[in-house]
């Protein structure tokens, strides 16, 4: 990968429709526009459309962490769909190297009926872990996520606050290249809170960390840049220690 | 060793789509049994008689047919086995087809909340999908053996052809399935539309009655996808004939380029369907 950058991000532009009806027919043109090639999701907007991302370009090399901030519905989730390639861009170009892992929702996946074990061992494998890394690694992410005399219950009995625990261990437990995290540090008790931003701080060191969040105390304990979007674009401060001079006191940065 | 790449941009070729699914199908076996395995024991650990329950509906049917049949309600040439064997076998090869055809709506509309959330190759869905109908046809298979016992058929070494026929029945609807996917996925309208016409579909295969030789209901057999499938593999099941044997085949290829053309179709409008989730 060329001089540790674990993310690209160039020019990246995407586009939605206000419109249910709309947008419901944009989607058949642009599955043929991706077949064929023809029309569809080109980068002028159609009716009833409006740009969620304009033109947003940034790189994140291993040991950085990003933090991304900006009002609800200015594309903050929609970026980070796009870096996991779960999404496409309407324009630009992405490209992540090596092991992503995502923490988009931390208990995206989990079965209620089944135990905390069971919802483990599928997790694990939906997020790209193997069995046998799986299997070396439960014991350690059991314990991580406190749940040692719970883990063969259903997580239907689980609190979200202990679900949460075990999402996040789960996540964490991927030694990834890239690691994505969308809103999902303030997670359980403050104890737990606490262990997991060390654990976060623990794996900058091994990889690169693209996180959104509200928090002027999170991104300044674990950020090194800031990016915030706007309807208009968007703006990269190198320094966190601006943050202080441009929201106050205050810890809700917007 | 080289790092992984995941390269997005506005449009990625129906090349680069192919060698994806070439390479996933074959990487995601394991999370595709996990996944089944984890439908199965969701579905069933929470009632009594757990996967007993996959019994009842083939019983029902069966029992039914044959009350219409003895009661003289609809009235049924003869079949040259003993009926309840007969409709026993050929409603499971029905409801092979009709899970295959619903297979890919409903795997795909109960895993877009987590592929909008999490990026895993969505072949691992269509391995657990295709893994739940064949759980389901062991089952049946099982009681049609019972049957046997009580309704005695003479077997024969085409037997040992008919898992051909059920793979083939079941590339039909998967392929069907998949078709309409991208777009029933977007407008309802397109799953209302097959739950409508199900039963009237099933009346016009060759199901409960056999094959028709005369009349309006070989033309309207001609133009049904189902009814050369599905008579095939009875005749290979229950009658040891294999006089059809080379259609079959021809079948099976054809269907298999199908289902990979309509695979990668869906998988192209997959990212499309997330955003309008």
């Amino acid at each position: 990968m060329p001089s540790d950058i674990v993310v690209d991000v160039r020019g990246i532009s995407k586009k939605y429709s206000k419109d249910l009806r709309s947008s419901l027919r944009y989607g058949v043109t642009d599955i043929f526009s991706e077949l064929f090639g023809r029309g569809g999701n080109s980068d002028r907007l159609r009716p009833s459309e409006f740009w969620a991302l304009k033109n947003v370009s940034f790189q994140v090399k291993r040991g950085e962490c990003l933090a991304i901030a900006g009002r609800n519905g200015v594309g903050k989730s929609t970026l980070l769909k796009i870096i996991c390639g779960i999404i496409r861009p309407t324009a630009g170009i992405t490209k992540a190297y090596g092991r992503i892992g995502s923490m988009i929702e931390l208990q995206a996946g989990f079965n209620p009926i089944l135990s905390g074990r069971e919802n483990l061992f599928v997790n694990g494998q939906i997020l790209g872990m193997s069995i046998p890394e799986i299997r070396s690694k439960q014991d350690s992410i059991i314990a991580f996520a406190e749940l040692e005399d719970f883990i063969d219950s259903p997580v239907r009995a689980y609190s979200s606050g202990m679900s949460a625990r075990l999402g996040f261990s789960i996540a964490t437990h991927f030694e990834p290249d890239l690691l994505i995290l969308d809103e999902v540090l303030a997670v359980g008790d403050a104890e737990f809170r606490q262990k997991s931003f060390q654990k976060i701080g623990e794996m900058r060191n091994t990889c690169g960390i693209v996180f959104v969040s509200h928090l002027k105390t999170q991104v300044k304990q674990l950020a090194d840049r800031i990016l915030f979007l706007n309807k208009d674009g968007f703006s990269i401060h190198e320094s966190i220690s601006e943050l202080d001079d441009f929201f106050g006191e205050s810890d809700i940065i917007i | 060793m080289e790092a992984k790449v995941l390269v997005n941009k506005r449009r990625v070729s129906p090349k680069a789509h192919i060698g994806e699914v070439v390479n996933n199908f074959h990487s995601s076996r394991s999370l595709g049994w996990r996944l089944f395995s984890r439908d199965i024991k969701a579905e069933y650990r929470q009632s009594y008689i757990g996967i007993f329950w996959a019994l009842v509906p083939p019983i029902i049917t069966t029992i039914l047919w044959v009350f219409l049949n003895q009661s003289s309600l609809v009235n049924v040439s003869d079949t040259g086995v003993p009926y309840p064997a007969f409709v026993l076998t050929s409603t499971l090869l029905w409801t092979i087809f009709v899970k295959s055809l619903n297979m890919p709506m409903g795997e795909m509309r109960k895993y877009l909340p987590l592929l909008s959330k999490v990026k895993f190759p969505d072949e691992a869905m269509i391995i657990s999908g295709i893994l739940k109908i064949y759980f389901a046809v062991m089952i049946r298979l099982g009681l049609f053996m019972l049957a046997l016992l009580v309704f005695p058929i003479e077997l024969s070494w085409t037997l040992l052809l008919v898992p051909l026929g059920l793979i083939t029945l079941t590339l039909l609807g998967v392929a069907i399935g998949l078709f309409l996917a991208p777009i029933g996925l977007l407008y309802t309208d397109v799953g209302r539309i097959i739950q409508l016409m199900v039963p009237f579909w099933m009346l016009a295969t060759p199901v409960v009655y056999p094959e028709p030789k005369e009349g309006l209901a070989t033309i309207v057999n001609e133009y049904n996808p189902v009814t050369p499938v599905l008579s095939i593999t009875r005749e290979l099941l229950i009658y040891g004939d294999a006089s059809r044997l080379s259609e079959l085949v021809l079948m099976f290829i054809s269907l298999t380029l199908l289902f990979i053309m309509f695979y990668i179709i869906l998988k192209a409008s997959i990212p499309f369907l997330i955003e309008r989730n």
